[in-house]
């Protein structure tokens, strides 16, 4: 009979735009949910096998996805985050040079010592102006020493912000597995998993700030995570990562490398190295950008005990380290080669400062090196005049002389020009790392953007389908009340 | 067929992006009008920072250089002085000494003269600048020449020595009549000679270093800036002024006097050439020292130019971007708080 199909469509098209007005509402609470996808209510036609219809059925409620912007929202986020990384070590290691009109960088006060050096030399019988040029040369020391703790603090803090994306990784790892396990038994049972979808890509995304990943979708809605560098992180259940902290560093310390299931992905030697993500910006901090400064500010130190060095005015003895020495001294460190941790170690002779027992005479006079060696004494009869060693240290600082090769700056400079080109290496790193983040923050913000306008709410076309829905509802109870007064029409027909 | 869709959030999200990034935009322009400088010089310069921070270190070398050049200059100006009035003393008592040669009886007169012009030349070798004594050499920290008015200085004495182990009889002696103009010229030329020649000048009469003072003058040029009291024509005029006043000259007798005079006259002569030529030499290097400070003038203003080139802000061209930021900043809070508004809601 007719009448009553009439009543069970009527009846259907109710329970269709019930669930439709849940999943709109569901919709509007998400709206400004920047994980929230949009849900819609999948419908169905019913009809007998005689195909008469029998009005429309909820299948389920399906999320909007666009998984190739998805994707390459995974991909531009681990490569932003790596690049915040490196950043954010390059402006800290920036502090050593400041401002250029702060003259505070090594190269700035190696300018300060020639110019104290050149003002003694006009005068060097002047116990002020020698008082001066120790002053700068302690100041110039202190900057080299400063910059090499700054560094490995830096080097120390990342270090530790390894440690804790690795911990976020871990507790990443958990929560996806949680979430994969709820939505493979929920596939399986046919619930509605679109949440707990929702939570696992934002699981992931977090987890691309940490790591470069990739997804391989499984058939059973399960999902399989690897590394950028092809190292399973995730497969049903999560793999350990793990990494050793190490809490002080010095110029020789190496960092340890960071495994996930035993094979090294990120430090020195990794066999399998990710190539984006904090972790990997972190590594590239600590195990790169700050050891190549170091090793610059090592190789201006090295140039600094060389040009200040004291050679035999007698015999042919060794040339010995004078205004400034190392633990190494009084020998020279071998010429062209680094010394790692020499900008650390670099210090005033104790024998020309006088509040260390030391004679201020002998900043003109030479001996610094031992002021009982008359062999190393430029100036044996004590001349109140004789500014022959000044003279020469200020042409010591502008000798070409030889660097190692391997800190990414010109080997054969002057004292002066390798420091100022390591202001130059430090400063262009800091410009490409500054405008690189800014073209990769603009990649993902718009593909965050156009995966929010494929997937997002608007709340408008919420409010307007919010429209449709009450007068389709309105319909189908009109329709009820229409059949209900056809059938009252019909029973008092046949009473 | 494609459908415009935007969601609520990248709405809201897109103009709260761009008014953080205008507001800072407009922070950065603010503090470079202000300060006239790039808001961060080493991010703006990048590679080239290197060549500014040793730009400013040459510019600060070249100005300390310009400074001390400042002493070398008085101290040549001072030197200048001291052996202009040496000269002139010179000049003076050979003209005297000219006039009175064949005269006896000026003995005395000549005698207070040399003994006066022996104390100005002892008192402008021992002139100091800025406790450094011009004349010493690189051994400025002391007095270059002893006092020959003290009889317990080695040059007093050694004199009186040599007099005495010539003659058997002290200056003061009337004796001294008695010495013949030969014996009188032997003993100049003998012992007398040798009291002024190495070693026994630096021995007894001065301290001074031959090394004399370099300075440099600018980057590169190095230059000697001082004149050793060492020098022969300083050493020739002390002869001179010591054999006319100390050799018990009141009581010469007309031969030995003139020996004396005549050997005063030649040495005097040769000694005024001498210090000529060292004030010519010294008066080059004013010269230069002058050219010089033209130079670093010149060069610290390139220099100047250079780094305001690299570090500061056209101030015209940065206040219209400011101009410009703050008005689309302006422009995008008014669109957005219109956004905002905009809801279909206000239409049910």
């Amino acid at each position: 009979m007719s009448l009553s199909v009439a009543l069970q469509v009527a009846q259907s098209a109710l329970a269709a735009r019930q669930a439709e007005t849940a999943t709109t509402s569901r919709n509007i609470a998400g709206a400004q949910d920047a994980g929230y996808s949009r849900k819609s209510v999948m419908l169905s036609s019913v009809y007998s096998e005689a195909g008469q219809s029998g009005g429309v059925r909820v299948e389920g409620v399906a999320r909007t996805t666009d998984s190739a912007l998805y994707t390459s929202l995974l991909t531009s986020t681990s490569v932003g985050s790596s690049q915040q990384a490196v950043l954010d070590g390059l402006e800290r290691l920036h502090e050593t040079v400041g401002d250029t009109a702060l003259e505070m960088s090594p190269s700035a006060r190696l300018g300060d010592l020639k110019t104290s050096i050149q003002a003694y030399a006009a005068d060097p019988n002047n116990t002020i102006l020698a008082q001066d040029f120790l002053q700068t040369a302690k100041d110039m020391a202190r900057a080299l020493n400063e910059g090499t703790d700054l560094i490995q603090s830096v080097r120390a803090d990342a270090d530790a912000a390894i440690a804790d994306s690795v911990d976020e990784i871990n507790q990443l790892l958990g929560q996806l597995e949680n979430l994969n396990t709820v939505i493979v038994r929920g596939t399986q049972s046919g619930a509605d998993v679109t949440d707990a979808l929702d939570s696992r890509d934002q699981v992931l995304l977090s987890l691309s700030e940490e790591i470069g990943i990739r997804t391989l979708k499984q058939d059973d809605g399960g999902m399989v995570v690897y590394t950028d560098s092809g190292v399973t992180l995730f497969e049903t259940t999560a793999r350990t990562v793990s990494f050793d902290r190490t809490n002080t560093y010095s110029p020789t310390t190496v960092g340890n490398q960071v495994y996930i299931d035993g094979v090294p992905v990120a430090g020195p030697n990794a066999i399998m190295p990710i190539t984006s993500g904090r972790l990997q910006g972190l590594t590239t901090l600590r195990d790169d950008v700050a050891v190549t400064y170091q090793s610059q500010l090592d190789e201006v130190a090295r140039g600094l005990v060389e040009a200040f060095a004291e050679s035999d005015q007698v015999a042919a003895g060794p040339d010995q380290a004078g205004l400034f020495t190392y633990s190494g001294g009084p020998a020279i460190p071998a010429a062209g080669t680094l010394v790692v941790g020499l900008a650390g170690d670099i210090q005033i002779n104790a024998n020309a400062d006088p509040d260390l027992g030391g004679e201020l005479d002998l900043l003109r006079d030479g001996g610094i090196s031992d002021p009982l060696d008359p062999n190393y004494d430029y100036n044996p009869s004590d001349l109140a005049g004789y500014s022959g060693r000044l003279q020469e240290y200020l042409d010591a600082l502008d000798a070409p002389r030889v660097f190692d090769s391997g800190v990414e700056l010109d080997p054969t400079d002057t004292l002066s020009g390798f420091a100022s080109s390591s202001v130059s290496w430090l400063q262009s790193r800091r410009q490409t790392a500054t405008s690189d983040l800014e073209v990769q923050s603009v990649i993902v913000s718009r593909t965050a953007e156009s995966l929010s306008n494929t997937t997002g709410v608007n709340l408008d076309e919420e409010m307007t389908r919010m429209l449709d829905i009450e007068r389709a509802y309105a319909a189908a109870a009109k329709l009820i009340t229409a059949v209900d007064s056809m059938l009252d029409d019909l029973l008092a027909a046949a009473r | 067929m494609k459908m415009t869709y935007i969601s609520t959030i990248s709405m809201s999200d897109g103009a709260r992006r761009q008014m953080m990034g205008q507001a800072s935009n407009v922070n950065k322009l603010q503090t470079e009008l202000s300060s006239g400088r790039k808001f961060d010089v080493g991010l703006d310069l990048g590679s080239k920072t290197g060549e500014t921070v040793s730009l400013r270190s040459e510019f600060e070398f070249l100005n300390t250089i310009a400074d001390t050049n400042g002493l070398t200059a008085s101290r040549l100006d001072v030197s200048q002085a001291a052996m202009d009035d040496i000269r002139t003393v010179a000049e003076d008592f050979l003209a005297t000494l000219v006039a009175v040669r064949d005269s006896n009886g000026s003995n005395a007169v000549t005698q207070t003269e040399a003994a006066g012009n022996l104390e100005l030349l002892m008192s402008r070798l021992n002139t100091q600048l800025n406790g450094n004594y011009l004349f010493a050499g690189i051994n400025s920290d002391v007095a270059p020449i002893n006092d020959y008015n003290d009889p317990l200085q080695p040059n007093k004495v050694a004199a009186d020595a040599a007099f005495l182990g010539q003659f058997g009889f002290t200056q003061a002696d009337p004796n001294v009549s008695t010495i013949s103009g030969a014996a009188m010229t032997a003993y100049l030329n003998g012992p007398f000679d040798a009291l002024f020649a190495d070693p026994n000048w630096g021995n007894d009469w001065s301290s001074a270093s031959d090394q004399t003072v370099v300075s440099r003058i600018s980057a590169s040029e190095e230059l000697t800036t001082s004149v050793s009291a060492n020098e022969d024509a300083f050493r020739k005029l002390a002869q001179a002024f010591t054999m006319m006043s100390d050799l018990g000259n009141e009581n010469l007798g007309p031969d030995a006097y003139k020996a004396v005079v005549d050997k005063s006259i030649s040495l005097i002569g040769e000694a005024i050439v001498g210090v000529t030529n060292l004030m010519g030499s010294m008066g080059t290097a004013q010269e230069r020292v002058s050219v010089a400070n033209d130079r670093i003038s010149i060069q610290t203003d390139i220099l100047n130019e250079r780094i305001n080139a690299l570090e500061n802000v056209n101030l015209e061209e940065t206040s219209v971007r400011l101009n410009t930021a703050i008005t689309q900043l302006e422009t995008t809070y008014a669109i957005s708080a219109r956004i905002q508004q905009l809801s279909i809601l206000n239409y049910f």
